[in-house]
């Protein structure tokens, strides 16, 4: 009698366990979701601010990830790196330093990778006491001193590229009011263009912190030939401008090539985003420049002195922030990139802030992507398209030369990345 | 003098009530009870003349009037009651002559012994006195002897046996020499009678004479027959006075040491009932008529009336097969019906036990009887079973032998309530329930998981689906696993078990021997153990 009622529970029992829901399911729905959310590290020194300054990396050599991107915190030292596997899984670290610890928590809000060599140039911008370059070491995530300057905010944005000279990687890095170059990536071979009337430099301290962070500037051939640094200066009234440098090695200056300024009245935001991308295909690079907070301006290449922008993409929306980031990189299979915009201050689905990131396609960016992306659960304040990247996916080893780039957006507290929004989702299954 | 009057007026009282039930129950039953004989009439009336001296201690009147009492109707108590009045009288030699009397009247009297003793005492009572002791030391002068009267006391006649005078012991003149001291033998101490009572009389008659007798019921058997006298304890008593053709007669009486009562009742004939008379080879069996829920209404042998007609006699005996015979009973007449009993050719089983009260016993699936109780079954293999609601049942195996009874003392155990195992099923089902309902909720989450997907929404690995549904999985397997561990637990509580019922048997072998007995002959059984 007692072994049939031990046969009876039995069978209740593995009943009751094939009948039971199994949480593991959630686990494979959310390995292939179309959209990957990376939040910060765990001991991560700021958790609520971790995508207001993002860098897309290009995926380490040896294959131990598929995508890399680095995420910073804009109010106070933090700093991760977040290495996404072929699946789509992500993993984070936060880079931990003594130099880091010893900068009296200074942010990092400019970064750029020096292309070739495994590192990042940081910049720590301080307004009033001493503003810090560095370089990080992606494979080792070892911190090191660049530039210790009592220049005011040197380092509210940084690039890298070959702008000369030797085969090294040129550094730039702006301040408040001057743009530095670091020839061949040493910190000895400092070329330093002052501000100008031709090329305005000055970023004023009085403008929000949200608009001095991450300065904008890039390096590319814009300008016909050679290659150009472009520095955009928002300002506090009137119109911004974009400025065009030229860097001359041998002869060890660093020169006002032209600038454009904001086409229209109210454009004093004109240059607080800037995206090199060949929008219409023709093998020229092209430039995108944001002025929030309506419009972004399209300007074909090559860029003539005061050119007048090819194309003006306008948002209706009212007290938004359009065109505060910026990026550019191929999602169709049509020649061209596509521009994504971002409104970091967008209302979605009622909640003030949440932010969003339009696409646009075509050669004069005409065509506008249905899907605006967006949290799917959207917060108020979320600020989500607070920064944006273009993320190169590298699913193979070896890399190919042009892997597909996947949309990176920030936001306050996470980083999203879009494998669905290309031709193909380019996650190993 | 107070004990006097309250013998006295208990004894009046008594003859009262004596009068009173007779009045009484001749006016309730109807049947003529006046005493037709003139003697007892007389001899009443000299008893109680008796008694009233008696009490008042007035025993020589007494002993007169019982011996008159005597002469008009000589029954012997009369004799023992003037026998008792002399002794209260101190006559012992009267009294002695009468009790002698009273022994050669009744030699069978149920106190004969008590009767010789007391003659015995009598005797020695009567006997001449011992001789006088010596005396250790002469006494002072003018004391008396020690057991002697005051000097110039007569010697009461009749005085007290115990304390005689010592006639012809010379008393030494004064101032006259002592005699040599000599030793002084022992006196052994006088008997002395206990104290004695008048006997009552109880006289039963009938008309016709020779009735049976029954005192108080049928089944202790017959009492003797009309007419009858003597004396019964003083308590109350049933008579039950039956004869054939006539119709039965009960009376109520209280017997006393100082009443004389008189039943004479007059049976009145009944022609329309038969007489039967019910004989077996078994005497001692069970009978019932017609019925045997209303229990047995005797034992053989059974001599009753009956109502003319069919009627179906059943005898049942352990030890021996019960059986039964239809008769017929014709009215006023006496009819005798021979029942045989065979001795039984099964073995029986008996559940005994206290808690066994209310339960049933099964033998090989089939009712046996309602415990505690016996089951006739046939020799062999047998599984028992004894089941009892609340209890656990006790079960065995019992090899039977013929004339073997298996007697099992069962102590049964009660079983643990099934109220438990059912609220904890209710309480199971609730986690079960809840785990469903809660696992639809994971359901229906990741079912709007994979339609957003499939609809090209972009969901993020963030998405408060994913924690929330994975709650719920979790949440429902957690619920479904609380669930299954309390079925569990409800279906070990329903099929639990309580201390085992236990039992311990006795088998007995039953043999059966003639028996003959002064009603009859037959076959009594005997247990071995």
């Amino acid at each position: 009698m007692r072994a049939a009622a031990w046969f009876a529970v039995g069978m209740i029992g593995a009943g009751l366990a094939g009948a039971g829901c199994d949480w593991r399911d959630f686990d494979s729905i959310e390995a292939s979701t179309p959209v990957l959310a990376v939040g910060p590290p765990s001991a991560y020194e700021a958790p609520n601010d971790f995508g207001g300054v993002i860098l897309p990396l290009t995926p380490p050599a040896d294959g131990s990830a598929a995508a890399r991107f680095l995420g910073s915190a804009t109010s106070q030292t933090g700093l991760a790196i977040v290495d996404i596997d072929s699946s789509g899984r992500a993993s984070s670290q936060n880079v931990t330093s003594s130099t880091l610890d010893g900068l009296d928590n200074t942010a990092v809000t400019a970064m750029a990778e020096i292309p070739g060599t495994g590192n990042v140039l940081l910049g720590l911008p301080a307004l009033s006491s001493q503003s810090t370059l560095l370089t990080l070491n992606l494979t080792s995530l070892i911190v090191s001193p660049f530039v210790l300057s009592t220049e005011a905010q040197l380092g509210v944005g940084v690039a890298a590229g070959a702008l000369g000279g030797a085969a090294a990687p040129d550094l730039v890095a702006l301040s408040g009011s001057a743009l530095h170059v670091y020839l061949d990536g040493s910190s000895t071979s400092e070329l330093v263009a002052a501000d100008s009337a031709a090329c305005p430099l000055v970023l004023s301290p009085n403008l929000p912190t949200v608009e001095r962070i991450n300065r904008a500037i890039v390096i590319g051939a814009l300008a016909g030939a050679g290659t150009q640094i472009v520095v955009g200066t928002p300002v506090l009234a009137g119109a911004g401008t974009v400025s065009f440098f030229t860097v001359d090695a041998t002869a060890g200056t660093v020169s006002c090539a032209q600038s454009l300024t904001g086409p229209m009245t109210g454009d004093s935001q004109f240059g607080q985003a800037l995206a090199i991308g060949d929008f219409d295909g023709d093998g020229v690079s092209d430039l995108l420049v944001g002025s929030p907070p309506n419009r972004v301006y399209l300007y074909r290449g090559p860029i003539a002195a005061s050119a007048a922008p090819t194309a003006t993409l306008i948002s209706a929306a009212t007290g938004g922030a359009f065109g505060r980031a910026l990026a550019a990189m191929s999602l169709d299979s049509k020649p061209g990139d596509e521009a994504l915009i971002a409104d970091p201050m967008a209302t979605v689905g009622g909640e003030a802030g949440a932010g969003n990131v339009t696409i646009f396609s075509g050669p004069a960016l005409a065509t506008k992507f249905a899907t605006i992306l967006a949290p799917h659960d959207p917060n108020g304040g979320e600020a989500y398209g607070s920064s944006l990247g273009a993320l190169p996916f590298c699913a193979t080893m070896p890399c190919p030369a042009a892997p597909p780039r996947l949309p990176l957006v920030g936001a306050a507290s996470q980083v999203f990345t879009y494998f669905t929004q290309g031709l193909t989702d380019p996650r190993k299954k | 003098m107070m004990n006097v009057w309250f013998r006295g007026a208990v004894t009046l009282l008594g003859i009262a009530a004596s009068l009173g039930i007779a009045t009484g129950a001749r006016a309730a039953q109807g049947t003529d009870e006046t005493t037709p004989d003139k003697g007892l009439t007389d001899a009443k009336d000299a008893f109680e003349a008796a008694q009233t001296a008696f009490v008042r201690g007035e025993y020589d009147t007494a002993a007169a009037r019982f011996l008159e009492a005597y002469e008009k109707k000589p029954y012997p108590a009369f004799l023992f009651n003037v026998a008792v009045s002399y002794e209260k009288a101190k006559l012992l030699e009267k009294a002695k002559q009468y009790f002698e009397r009273y022994l050669q009247v009744d030699p069978n009297a149920s106190d004969a012994a008590q009767v010789k003793l007391r003659l015995d005492v009598i005797a020695q009572l009567l006997a001449p006195p011992p001789p006088p002791p010596v005396a250790a030391s002469p006494p002072a002068a003018g004391a008396p002897a020690p057991g002697a009267p005051p000097p110039g006391a007569p010697a009461a006649p009749g005085a007290t046996p115990g304390t005689p005078p010592v006639a012809g012991t010379p008393t030494s003149p004064p101032g006259a020499p002592s005699p040599p001291p000599t030793p002084l033998a022992p006196v052994p101490p006088p008997p002395v009678l206990p104290d004695i009572d008048t006997k009552g009389l109880i006289v039963i008659d009938s008309k016709p004479q020779g009735a049976t007798i029954y005192l108080n019921d049928k089944r202790s058997g017959p009492f003797g027959k009309t007419p009858w006298h003597g004396s019964l304890e003083s308590k109350p008593v049933r008579l039950i006075l039956e004869s054939k053709g006539y119709k039965p007669e009960e009376r109520a009486i209280s017997p006393r040491s100082d009443k004389l009562i008189d039943v004479y009742i007059a049976l009145s004939e009944e022609h329309y009932l038969g007489w039967i008379e019910i004989v077996s080879n078994v005497p001692g069996a069970d009978v019932f008529i017609d019925r045997k829920d209303i229990g047995a209404i005797g034992r053989t042998p059974f001599t009753g009336q009956l109502k003319p007609g069919k009627h179906t006699i059943f005898l049942e005996k352990f030890g021996w097969q019960a059986t039964q015979q239809e008769i017929d009973v014709p009215p006023g007449t006496a009819t005798q019906h021979t029942l045989s009993m065979q001795q039984s050719q099964a073995g029986w089983i008996a559940i005994t036990g206290r808690t066994t009260q209310g339960g049933r016993l099964v033998v090989d699936d089939k009712f046996g009887c309602a415990t505690p109780c016996r089951a006739e079954v046939a020799p062999g293999k047998h599984k028992v079973l004894v089941e009892k609601k609340g209890m656990e049942d006790y079960e065995t195996d019992v090899d039977l032998g013929r004339g073997i009874e298996t007697s099992i003392e069962v102590q049964m155990s009660p079983r643990p309530p099934r109220t438990r195992a059912i609220s904890t099923t209710i309480v199971a089902l609730v986690f079960i329930g809840a785990g469903v309902y809660v696992g639809h909720l994971s359901q229906s989450t990741k079912d709007s998981l994979n339609n957003d997907i499939a609809n090209h929404q972009l969901v993020d690995n963030n998405d408060p689906r994913f924690l929330r549904g994975k709650v719920e999985a979790i949440g429902a397997d957690v619920l479904y696993g609380v669930g299954a561990i309390v079925a569990a637990t409800a279906l070990y509580t329903f099929f639990e078990h309580g201390p085992d019922s236990t039992g311990v048997a006795e088998h007995k072998s039953i043999s059966f021997a003639p028996v003959f007995g002064p009603d009859g002959a037959g076959l009594a059984f005997a247990g071995r153990f």
